[in-house]
């Protein structure tokens, strides 16, 4: 026994010698080859940028041949410059990670059986902007490993290849939203053809990336598509018809609100909370008495959905709210009295307490009334203490005091 | 057989079985470590191409809560508030809430975020003690502060999912500081996994020592004082090679407090945090297991260890023995609630591995060490003390402890190396070996004590003494 422990006590105090010289050699190599590398990137940058700028054909010539172990310098110098610049210097540049062959070894990277090296390799060709690698890019979009084909379809983007576009769409079906984020990125950028391309394979899309869909062309803001979201209203799904509103809402047309307020009558509750939204941001005035419905609506999101809505439209909706602060409906008013809080409207308002007898004054004091009618008085108290004014806040008392607040109301 | 051959002959067997459990457990850390190794690897190839500035500035990416409980907290709150309001995410509001504080916690957060009441209606999921006011500040749209009742963190974070808009909550405490992108690395799992991510935890750090401006971590080095690096390398070893290695296993039972990310629904569907216990995130993370098993769904609470949340230690040895009481007394009461679990196949990995491994060596371990001193002392007096023997399991057992703790200073110098120079590294290399003369031991007593307290049924929070990032550490702290 005693044997065995030895060994084991001899063997771990190897391994905790052998971790601790590992621990060292790596920094102090990482150290070495990183102060190397500051050192000689100081050096050449400067000349790889003067190349650039001037009419010099050849990189390697300019900077009198490039060591063995100084590719990796100059390969991040390219890299960094080509991502930050535009027209000839940018040419310029993916001319020089040509020549040095940098373009030709991502090309044989795409073959590496190291998913990570076929990424950064497809990364790499679309930075260089080679395009005599688009045939290699494209068979990447049939990768395996989806990082890889979207590295992929990002790099024929940036190459402007359209062959791109339709396996992008597709890889919207991809569960990760992480993914989908980045494709639907790409997909933005690449402008009308997505349009298109998007409208007419949305029928073979799962319901996950039909709603990516429906996303992207609410992103690009395009009054081309208006009417096919319109029609999705009416779609089966009801994630499709409240991701529809949320579109239209982005795109921000008008004449689309009628069919948007018609979604306030939804059976389900998230189109009508999204329709509420969009709504809002639309600032359509004809809303105003659906929206003032869906206040009372019984669910939560719609409730507060609505009334955000109402106080985005503007002044007629801000009105809408204050006629709410009557309604039988304790929900509908405890939201009205929040969003006229958020408008600014009791603040402003209750400066009218400290003025002389007349319509304004009879206005605040009716507000202040129906606040705390509402049984919402937290910031009239605050007011109440804390104004400036002392004949605000005299007043606020007096008004709270003749008013007693309901016990027990809560939303 | 007499009394003293009895004693002897339990004092033997006693001795295999520590021989046993040492081996079992230092076999089930060292494939911790090793399956840790290998994710983490895989992690920084992965994060290599996470495109965050794109995320960041997509409108598809989730909004999210941030829920800071926050009770006594004057001397951090303001600061730290303003770093979570700096975090790089697209859209996110930030709900402070206070927990019955009596020093200047919500005047401090009134003055400098410059509060006002608001009259906020919200959805009451769970149920809390009395909301006093909910307020809004002038300079932060996105800015909430809820003033409660005392009711504890537990009710002060349920108070917080109430009010709060977003799909998914991050809850972070009031002492704490999460760096710039660490919300987005943190979402991550729930952006790629939407459907089966219940809970995400990132490591969180020690900010002792470091540098803290406009709240920022700006420098960081390790703290001067002996007792705080060694929670440092414990830190360093739970975080890496700890629940790295059970993430990877889909049996993470622990979510730190201090930093993790939930999806509302799901904490709304299981009751929300439980006032019942000393640590409400471990309970809702073995909670949310159970529920997701009932419930037959594919899941999954992942452990992602790059986001970083700097967190103040206790710098006593007072503080920090009622920190891991509580921690302690936590854990067995968790694991006392939901014992159904335990060796039952329903559960799969938890039930059968994770659950197991926590009774015996994270519950009963301090007691197994502890009793193993006694009973050296006793072998002593009844002669039967083979000082080689002991000599030679005590090295064993030190230097395993050594490799383990050095171990997690390689993975941190080969993935993160957050603390760059040279002198940080050797003394993290040499309290690697210290920490197991003394630090360890105490903890281990630490332990034992919290669950005679469980066992009594005693329970107090523990006050930390707080410092402030700003402010130079007094020399009183660390009495």
């Amino acid at each position: 026994m005693q044997e065995i422990l030895l060994a084991a006590v001899v063997a771990v105090g190897a391994v905790f010698l052998g971790l601790t010289v590992l621990i060292v050699a790596t920094k102090a190599w990482r150290e070495t080859r990183d102060r190397w590398r500051a050192a000689r990137r100081r050096e050449l940058e400067p000349r790889i940028l003067r190349w650039v700028h001037g009419d010099g054909t050849s990189v390697e010539g300019a900077l009198g041949g490039v060591a063995r172990s100084e590719r990796a310098v100059v390969e991040s110098v390219l890299l960094d410059h080509v991502q930050r610049v535009r027209g000839v210097e940018r040419d310029r540049l993916a001319y020089a990670l040509d020549e040095l062959g940098f373009v030709e070894r991502y090309r044989s990277g795409l073959q590496s059986g190291r998913w990570w090296t076929r990424a950064i390799s497809a990364e790499r060709l679309g930075m260089a902007g080679a395009l005599r690698a688009a045939r290699d890019l494209a068979g990447m979009l049939e990768d395996p490993v989806p990082e890889v084909r979207i590295r992929a379809a990002a790099a024929l983007g940036a190459l402007g290849g359209e062959a791109a576009v339709r396996p992008l769409i597709l890889a919207l079906d991809e569960p990760s939203r992480w993914s989908t984020i980045r494709i639907a990125d790409i997909l933005t950028g690449m402008g009308q053809p997505v349009l298109e391309e998007l409208v007419g394979l949305f029928p073979r899309m799962t319901v996950h990336g039909k709603l990516a869909a429906i996303d992207i062309l609410g992103r690009v803001r395009s009054v081309e598509v208006v009417d096919w979201l319109r029609a999705r209203l009416w779609n089966d799904h009801r994630d499709v018809r409240a991701r529809a509103c949320h579109a239209l809402g982005a795109i921000g047309d008008a004449d689309s609100a009628p069919a948007v307020v018609q979604m306030l009558r939804d059976p389900e509750w998230p189109v009508r909370a999204m329709a509420a939204k969009a709504l809002g941001r639309l600032r359509f005035h004809g809303a105003i008495p659906a929206l003032a419905l869906a206040v009372r609506d019984p669910e939560w999101w719609v409730r507060a959905n609505a009334a955000e809505a109402l106080r985005r439209i503007g002044d007629p909706g801000l009105v809408a709210l204050e006629l709410l602060l009557d309604d039988a409906d304790t929900f509908a008013r405890h939201q009205a009295v929040l969003m006229l809080q958020e408008a600014g409207v009791v603040d402003q308002r209750i400066e009218a307490l400290a003025g002389p007898d007349g319509p304004e004054r009879r206005r605040a004091e009716g507000l202040v009334e129906k606040l705390v009618a509402a049984g919402q008085v937290g910031r009239l108290r605050e007011l109440e203490a804390t104004h400036p004014d002392p004949a605000v806040r005299r007043a606020l008392g007096v008004l709270r005091e003749r008013a007693p607040e309901p016990a027990g109301v809560r939303s | 057989m007499s009394w003293i051959e009895i004693a002897t002959r339990a004092v033997v067997w006693f001795n295999y079985f520590v021989l046993v459990y040492f081996i079992l457990l230092n076999t089930l850390y060292l494939g911790l470590f090793l399956v840790s190794l290998v994710e983490i690897v895989r992690f920084l190839r992965r994060t290599f191409f996470s495109d965050y500035r794109q995320i960041l500035q997509s409108d598809m990416t989730w909004p999210i809560s941030i829920l800071v409980p926050a009770h006594n907290e004057e001397k951090t709150i303001a600061e730290t508030v303003r770093s979570l309001l700096m975090v790089n995410y697209g859209e996110f509001e930030v709900i402070v809430v206070n927990d019955g504080s009596n020093d200047g916690t919500l005047a401090c957060l009134r003055e400098a975020f410059e509060l006002r009441r608001i009259d906020r209606p919200y959805k009451r999921s769970l149920p809390t003690r009395e909301v006093r006011g909910v307020y809004g500040s002038l300079l932060h749209a996105n800015l909430r502060v809820i003033d409660k009742v005392k009711g504890g963190k537990s009710d002060a974070l349920n108070a917080g999912i109430n009010l709060s808009r977003y799909p998914l909550f991050c809850s972070i405490d009031a002492d704490s500081i999460i760096e710039e992108n660490a919300l987005l690395r943190v979402v991550k799992p729930f952006m790629e996994h939407p459907q089966e991510t219940v809970a995400v935890g990132g490591i969180v750090r020690i900010v002792n020592g470091c540098e803290v401006r406009d709240g920022k971590v700006v420098r960081v080095e390790l703290p001067d004082r002996p007792l705080a690096i060694f929670q440092v390398i414990e830190y360093l070893r739970a975080f890496l090679t700890g629940r790295v290695g059970w993430s990877v296993l889909r049996s993470l039972l622990i979510i730190s407090g201090a930093f993790g990310v939930y999806r509302k629904q799901d904490v709304i569907d299981v009751g929300g945090y439980s006032l019942n216990t000393d640590t409400e995130d471990l309970e809702l993370v073995v909670r949310l297991h159970e529920h997701m098993r009932h419930q037959k769904r594919r899941y999954r609470v992942v452990f992602v260890p790059d986001p970083v949340c700097w967190t103040e230690i206790p710098n006593s040895v007072r503080v920090l023995a009622r920190q891991r009481n509580r921690w302690h007394r936590g854990l067995v009461q968790t694991l006392w609630a939901h014992r159904g679990m335990m060796l039952n196949p329903r559960y799969g990995g938890i039930g059968l591995f994770a659950f197991p491994y926590f009774v015996c060596f994270e519950m009963l371990g301090p007691f197994v060490e502890t009793l193993g001193y006694l009973v050296v002392l006793l072998s002593f007096f009844l002669g039967v003390l083979d000082l080689q023997f002991l000599l030679l399991f005590v090295a064993a057992a030190g230097l395993y402890g050594i490799f383990l703790s050095v171990s997690a200073v390689l993975l941190e110098e080969m993935s993160f190396r957050r603390y760059p120079s040279w002198v940080d590294l050797t003394k993290l290399l040499v309290f690697a070996v210290l920490e197991n003369l003394g630090y360890r031991q105490m903890l281990a007593f630490f332990k034992v004590r919290a669950f005679l307290d469980v066992v009594r049924r005693r329970r107090t929070w523990g006050r930390m003494d707080r410092t402030g990032f700003g402010d130079p550490l007094p020399a009183s702290a660390d009495r």
